[in-house]
C-alpha cells in the first residue's frame, strides 16, 4: 500500500460548495490514518486558522492552499509549500479579488508567474484547463497548456488524477497519465473533496442549488452528478487508481515538502518613533506627560502603579501596540473627534494617562491584571468608540499612517442560522414560498439545528404547516448546515495593522462596503497574534455632540457628575433615550435604586446584564443600597474591596482583588481564577483552585472556615460579574445623556432622532416619549425643515428626509428650489417621483400649500413635472372630502415611521374606556394586586435567558401616556406568545395583575389578544 | 434510450454478457463507468452506468440500479 493524503479539499469556506465542517474533514482524515491534509477552498484561505488548529489537535500536518480560477475560467489547485509560498498565495488571491469584479476572483498568468515561488500547483478538477481540453479531445492544446504550467512551476507542477466516477473519468485519467509520461510531469491522486462522508452528498447538492439559485428539480452543469466527492480512504483511492500507484505515492511526497505556514511570528507594526527613542522609552515619556495632565501631582502610589504597568507592558513587548492606539486617539483629539475607551482597558492607568480611556483606575482601585497580565500574555484589546459620523476619518488616518498595504478590515462570517437555512434550503426543495416566508419571519434567533425542538417550545411556531411531516426533511437538512459560513462581511470596527504588508498573512478582498478586508475574523486574528484595533462607532457620542452643538457648545464632559435634577429624572424611571439605562429592566431598576451619584449609575450599567440578573444579584444589591439589608463582610479585608458595592461581588475586578488580598495570589493568578470562574465549569478544576485559595489564605492567618466561605461566595458568583472598567466608562456616558435629557430635552430628542437607528426604541416610541415631556412635533413641510430634525421655537420639525421614498439627491434638489408658491409650482420645479410625491401629500408635507390631501392626491400627480407647458392640468383640483383624522394618522405613521401629533391609541381611547381598559398612566394610580385591563402597541418583546431555564417574556405596552412594562410567565406565554412574536404585530389588549413594587408598576399578563377593530373611531387599516 | 431490464452474467464481479429480448450478447470491453445519483430527493438510488463494447463493433450503455439490484439496457449506439 503506497500511502495517500488528500490535497484537494473544500470546506464550508468554499461558500456553499463544501458540506462538511473543517473538524469533520480533519477527523475523518485522521481516523483514516492519514498524516496530512490540505485545505483548498475557492479563492480564499478563510478556513486556514481553524484548519491549522483542528489539524494540530488531530495530529495531522495542515497544508494550506486554495483552488483558484484563471482569467480563462479554469480551475487550478495551489498549495503553499512554505511561508514564502503562503505569502505568494495570499498576494495572488489578493490580485484575483481586487483586480476583478467583486465576487468573481480571477488569476492571470502574469501573477501566476510572479508569485510562483514556494507554491505547488495541481492541474485541477475537470474545470482545470488541461482536463477540460482532454475531455473535449483537444489533446494537442492540452499538451501546450501542460508545458505552459510546467514552465511556471517546473517540478512543482502535478497533473491531478481524480476518479469520481463521472462519464469520461477513465479516459481523462489515462490521457493525463500519458501526458505526464510524455512531458515528464508527475501525477498526483486527488478526489476533489467537497464533504467528509458519502451521506453528506445531498447537503452538498442542496448547497450547490442554493449557490446557483435553482431548485433541486432543475438541471445544471455545475450540480454534482453523484456522491463520489467524499474524503475517500487510502484503500478506496488505491482501488480506483490501482493502475497508477505513483499518483498516490506522489501525494505523500508533496505533503512531506509542505511546511506548516501559520506559525506565530512578530507581526507588530513598526510605530514611527522619534529619533533615538525606543518604543518603550517613548511610551514612558508619553505616560509621564499624560500623568501630569491627568493627576497634576504625581504621588508615590501613582508613580508606582504606572511603573508596574509599564514593566508588564515592556515584558510582554506591547509598548508598540500602546503607541499605535495612542497615536489614533491623539489624531482624533486633534481633529476634535469625540472618542472614548470601553472595555477592560479602563483598568489601565497607562491607558488613562494616554487618554485612551476616561476611567481612572487608581481612583477606582481597579486591578490592572483584569486588562493585561504576564500569566495570560494575551494580546491587549483596547476598544475605542468614536463619534459615529467621523469614525471613517479615523480609519482613513490609520491607512494613511501605516500604508494601505499594512492595514485591512477584519472580516466576519455570516453563518447559517435557522432563518437563513430555512429560506435557502426551503426554496431549493420547493416548499411554498409563502409558507417559507412566514416560517422564517416567525422563527426566533436560534441555530439552524434547533428548529425541531423550537416548534414545540415557541407558541408562535405551533400553528402552521411546518409542523407537518413534509417539513421534517427540510429541518434535518437545515441542522446539517448549521453554522456553515454563508458569506464574508466586514467587522464593525476591527482593523488589523501589520509590520509587513497584510497580504503576507491574508489575502484581501473587497467588501460590499467598498473597503478591503482580510479573510480572517476576530478569532483568527487573535490566534495569529495580529495587532487589531477596534475602532467602533458609537452613535451616542454623535447624539451628545449634536445636542451640545445645537445648545451652543455645551462642554458636557466638564459637567460635575452630581446634578440633582438629573438623578431625580433617573429615579423616576422615565429614562427612554438615556444611554444604557432605557430598557424596561433598567427603567425598573432606576425606580428601585433611586440613584444619587455616579457610582449608582456605574452599578446600574453592570447590574442589568445576563450574569448579574441570572446570578440574582440585583435585589440584594438594591436592598443593601437602600439600607433595607445590613451590609456585612465575612472578613474585614473585604470591606475595602466590596464597600462600594455594599458587600455584593458585582465586578470581575473584585474577584481579582479578593484573591490577591486574602489568599496572596499574584494579580495574574487572581485573574486566572476570575477567568476560571467566568469561563470554565469543571468542578474538579474549581475544587482544586478552591483548595489552593484556602491553603494560601490560611497561611496568611485567615481562619479556614472564613476562607472557605469567601471562596464559596466567589464560586457562587462564578460567571455573573461584569467588568467594572467597562461599566465605569459607559456609566459616565450614560450620565451625560441623562443630563441632556433632563435639561435640554428638545435638543436631546432631536439629536436622538437624527442618529437613528440606535438604542433600544424606535423613532415612534422616542417621539412619544418626547411628547410626554411636553415637546411638540411639527409636520414635514416642503417649505420648512430639511434634512434633519431641527428645532423651531421649541418644537421639533420632522424633516423631509423622513418621508418614505425620499432620496438624498431629490431632497437636495428640492431644498435648493424652495420656496414653493403653490402645489403646481412644487410639482413643476422639482423632480420628485410619483410615489414620493404621493407620500409627501399623504403625510401632510404640502398642507401649507393646499390643506386637502385627498384633492391633492387626485390632482397633483397628473400635473406634468418640470414641464414648460404649465397650462395643462394645472387647474384647481376637483372638490373631494379630505381623509378622516384616523386615516391621516395611519398614513402619516406609515410614511414617516412616527406620529406627528396624537398617539395612535388616542383613536381607540373612548371605545376602550367604555370597555374598562385603562391607560398606562391610569395604572399608576391603581392599587397593586388588582386585575386590570389595558391596551397599546407592543414594544420590544424579548425572552432573556433565565436561571431556571423557563421562558419569561418582557415587553412594554405603549400608549399616549407612555410605556407600561409587562411580564409574561411560561404558561401565559405558551398560550398567547404568538401575538408577540409572530410575523405580524398588532395593537394588543392585555389583562392581568397589576404589580406595585418599589414605586413602580408593572403588569403580569394573564390574557393577551389582538385589539380588533370594533368601532368607527378606529377605522382604517390598523397599524403596527 | 430504453431502460429495459436485462439479465447480466458476471464473472469475478465483472459483466461478461447480457441477455436482452431473449438473445445473449457478449461484453468484450468496458469502455467507461460512472455513477448517477439521480433524483435522490425523491428516494431514487444511485445507478452505476457502463458503456460497453460487443462483437461487430456494437456499443451499448447499461446500468445497475442499486435500489432494485437490477440491470437495465439504457442506450444502443447504432
Amino acid at each position: 500500500m503506497p500511502g495517500f493524503v488528500h490535497l484537494h479539499v473544500h470546506s464550508p469556506y468554499s461558500f456553499q460548495d463544501g458540506a462538511s465542517a473543517i473538524a469533520d474533514l480533519v477527523n475523518r482524515a485522521a481516523g483514516a490514518g492519514m498524516t496530512a491534509l490540505a485545505l483548498t477552498d475557492h479563492a480564499n484561505v478563510s478556513g486556514a486558522v481553524r484548519f491549522a488548529r483542528a489539524a494540530a489537535q488531530a495530529g495531522l500536518k495542515p497544508i494550506q492552499g486554495a483552488e483558484i480560477t484563471t482569467t480563462q475560467g479554469h480551475h487550478l489547485t495551489l498549495l503553499a509549500r512554505d511561508a514564502r509560498g503562503y505569502a505568494n498565495l495570499c498576494r495572488l488571491l489578493t490580485h484575483a479579488h481586487l483586480d476583478h469584479p467583486r465576487g468573481q476572483p480571477r488569476s492571470d498568468r502574469r501573477h501566476l508567474e510572479e508569485y510562483r515561488d514556494g507554491i505547488i500547483a495541481l492541474s485541477g478538477c475537470r474545470k482545470g484547463e488541461i482536463p477540460s481540453l482532454i475531455l473535449h479531445r483537444r489533446y494537442r492544446e492540452a499538451v501546450t497548456a501542460a508545458k505552459r504550467y510546467r514552465d511556471i512551476w517546473g517540478r512543482d507542477f502535478y497533473l491531478e488524477l481524480s476518479e469520481t466516477l463521472l462519464p469520461g473519468s477513465r479516459f481523462l485519467n489515462h490521457r493525463l497519465a500519458e501526458l505526464g509520461e510524455t512531458l515528464d510531469i508527475p501525477v498526483a491522486a486527488t478526489n476533489n473533496v467537497h464533504y467528509a462522508r458519502p451521506e453528506d452528498f445531498p447537503v452538498h447538492d442542496l448547497l450547490t442549488c442554493a449557490r446557483l439559485k435553482i431548485s433541486v428539480e432543475e438541471a445544471h452543469p455545475d450540480r454534482p452528478l453523484n456522491g463520489e466527492n467524499y474524503l475517500k480512504t487510502e484503500a478506496e483511492m488505491a482501488r480506483f487508481l490501482a493502475w497508477c500507484p505513483r499518483a498516490l505515492q506522489n501525494t505523500l511526497d508533496i505533503a512531506a515538502r509542505c511546511e506548516p505556514v501559520l506559525e506565530p511570528a512578530d507581526r507588530f507594526p513598526d510605530f514611527p518613533l522619534p529619533e533615538g527613542k525606543t518604543a518603550h522609552l517613548f511610551l514612558r515619556e508619553l505616560v509621564r506627560e499624560g500623568a501630569q495632565k491627568r493627576y497634576g501631582r504625581i504621588t508615590h502610589a501613582i508613580s508606582e502603579r504606572l511603573d508596574r504597568e509599564l514593566r508588564i507592558i515592556e515584558k510582554l513587548g506591547f509598548a508598540g501596540y500602546f503607541l499605535v492606539v495612542w497615536d489614533v486617539v491623539n489624531f482624533a483629539r486633534e481633529q476634535g473627534i469625540r472618542s472614548a475607551g470601553r472595555g477592560s482597558a479602563g483598568a489601565s492607568a497607562v491607558a488613562y494617562c494616554l487618554f485612551l480611556s476616561e476611567v481612572d483606575p487608581i481612583a477606582r482601585n481597579l486591578v490592572f491584571e483584569r486588562f493585561l497580565s504576564l500569566e495570560r500574555a494575551e494580546m491587549p484589546d483596547i476598544d475605542l468608540d468614536f463619534d459615529a459620523r467621523y469614525r471613517d476619518r479615523v480609519t482613513r488616518y490609520v491607512y494613511d499612517r501605516y500604508g494601505e498595504e499594512r492595514v485591512a478590515a477584519v472580516a466576519t462570517y455570516s453563518t447559517y442560522q435557522a432563518r437563513s437555512a430555512v429560506r435557502d434550503l426551503g426554496q431549493v426543495l420547493g416548499y411554498p414560498p409563502a409558507e417559507i416566508d412566514a416560517l422564517a419571519k416567525s422563527l426566533p434567533w436560534i441555530r439552524a439545528n434547533q428548529i425541531v425542538p423550537a416548534l414545540e417550545h415557541f407558541p408562535e411556531l405551533r400553528r402552521g404547516p411546518w409542523r407537518e411531516e413534509r417539513y421534517r426533511r427540510l429541518f434535518e437538512f437545515c441542522g446539517r448546515i448549521a453554522d456553515f459560513p454563508r458569506f464574508l462581511g466586514t467587522h464593525l470596527g476591527g482593523l488589523i495593522v501589520t509590520k509587513d504588508p497584510v497580504t503576507t498573512v491574508s489575502p484581501l478582498q473587497m467588501a460590499a462596503k467598498g473597503i478591503a478586508i482580510a479573510q480572517f475574523d476576530r478569532d483568527d486574528v487573535e490566534d495569529l497574534r495580529l495587532v487589531k484595533l477596534d475602532l467602533l462607532s458609537l452613535k451616542t457620542l454623535s447624539v451628545l455632540e449634536d445636542a451640545a452643538g445645537t445648545i451652543g457648545g455645551l462642554r458636557y464632559d466638564k459637567l460635575p457628575l452630581n446634578d440633582r435634577p438629573t438623578y431625580k429624572m433617573l429615579s423616576s424611571g422615565e429614562t427612554v433615550g438615556v444611554f444604557q439605562l432605557e430598557s424596561p429592566a433598567q427603567r425598573a431598576l432606576q425606580k428601585k435604586l433611586r440613584p444619587t451619584g455616579i457610582e449608582d449609575v456605574v452599578a446600574s450599567v453592570a447590574l442589568i446584564r445576563p450574569g448579574p440578573v441570572k446570578g440574582n444579584m440585583v435585589e440584594p444589591f438594591v436592598a443593601r443600597r437602600q439600607g433595607r439589608e445590613k451590609v456585612t463582610h465575612l472578613h474585614p479585608e473585604l470591606a475595602s474591596i466590596l464597600g462600594k458595592t455594599y458587600g455584593v461581588v458585582l465586578f470581575q475586578e473584585q474577584v481579582i482583588a479578593i484573591a490577591t488580598a486574602m489568599a496572596g495570589f499574584t494579580p495574574g493568578e487572581a485573574d486566572a481564577l476570575r477567568r476560571l470562574m467566568t469561563h470554565a465549569r469543571s468542578k474538579e478544576e474549581m475544587r482544586k483552585t478552591g483548595e489552593e485559595f484556602v491553603r494560601r489564605a490560611v497561611a496568611r492567618g485567615i481562619e479556614e472556615q472564613t476562607a472557605r466561605e469567601v471562596f464559596a461566595g466567589l464560586e457562587g458568583y462564578a460567571g455573573y460579574g461584569f467588568c467594572e472598567a467597562h461599566a465605569a466608562a459607559f456609566g459616565t456616558t450614560a450620565y451625560w445623556t441623562a443630563y441632556l435629557a433632563t435639561h435640554h430635552p428638545a435638543h436631546f430628542f432631536a439629536a436622538l432622532l437624527n442618529n437613528q437607528p440606535m438604542g433600544y426604541y424606535s423613532p415612534a416610541t422616542l417621539a412619544n416619549e418626547a411628547r410626554l415631556r411636553g415637546l411638540r412635533f411639527l409636520p414635514p413641510d416642503v417649505n420648512a425643515g430639511g434634512e434633519v430634525f431641527t428645532l423651531e421655537e421649541g418644537a421639533i420639525r420632522i424633516p423631509l428626509s423622513r418621508v418614505r421614498g425620499m432620496d438624498r439627491s431629490t431632497l437636495a434638489d428640492l431644498l435648493a428650489r424652495r420656496p414653493f408658491r403653490s402645489p403646481v409650482d412644487f410639482r413643476q420645479r422639482t423632480r420628485v417621483g410619483k410615489d414620493t410625491l404621493e407620500n409627501l401629500i399623504l403625510c401632510g408635507a404640502l398642507d401649507s400649500l393646499h390643506p386637502n390631501r385627498r384633492e391633492l392626491l387626485a390632482w397633483l400627480p397628473s400635473v406634468p413635472a418640470r414641464s414648460p407647458q404649465t397650462a395643462l392640468n394645472t387647474g384647481p383640483p376637483r372638490r373631494l372630502p379630505d381623509f378622516s383624522p384616523v386615516e391621516k394618522h395611519i398614513l402619516e405613521h406609515r410614511i414617516l415611521g412616527l406620529d406627528i401629533g396624537r398617539h395612535y391609541m388616542t383613536f381607540w381611547r373612548s371605545l376602550l374606556r367604555k370597555e374598562g381598559y385603562l391607560t398606562g398612566g391610569e395604572l399608576k394610580t391603581r392599587p397593586g394586586n388588582t386585575w386590570i385591563k389595558t391596551a397599546g402597541l407592543p414594544v420590544r418583546p424579548h425572552r432573556p435567558p433565565t436561571r431556571s431555564g423557563r421562558t419569561v417574556v418582557f415587553f412594554s405596552l405603549e400608549d399616549e401616556t407612555g410605556l407600561t412594562d409587562v411580564t409574561l410567565f411560561e404558561d401565559v406565554y405558551q398560550r398567547y406568545g404568538q401575538h408577540l412574536f409572530g410575523p405580524r404585530r398588532h395593537p394588543l389588549r392585555v389583562e392581568g395583575i397589576l404589580e406595585r413594587r418599589d414605586r413602580g408598576v408593572s403588569l403580569t399578563a394573564r390574557v393577551i389578544g389582538p385589539l380588533k377593530r370594533q368601532g368607527k373611531e378606529a377605522e382604517g387599516n390598523g397599524r403596527a | 434510450m430504453l431502460a429495459e431490464e436485462i439479465e447480466v452474467e458476471l464473472k469475478g464481479g465483472r459483466p461478461r454478457s447480457f441477455r436482452w429480448r431473449g438473445r445473449r450478447y457478449a461484453i468484450l470491453t468496458i469502455l467507461e463507468r460512472w455513477k448517477d445519483t439521480g433524483r435522490w430527493w425523491e428516494g431514487e438510488r444511485t445507478k452505476v452506468f457502463l458503456r460497453i463494447g460487443g462483437e461487430h463493433g456494437a456499443l451499448w450503455e447499461i446500468y445497475f440500479d442499486t435500489a432494485g439490484s437490477a440491470w437495465y439496457l439504457y442506450r444502443i449506439y447504432d
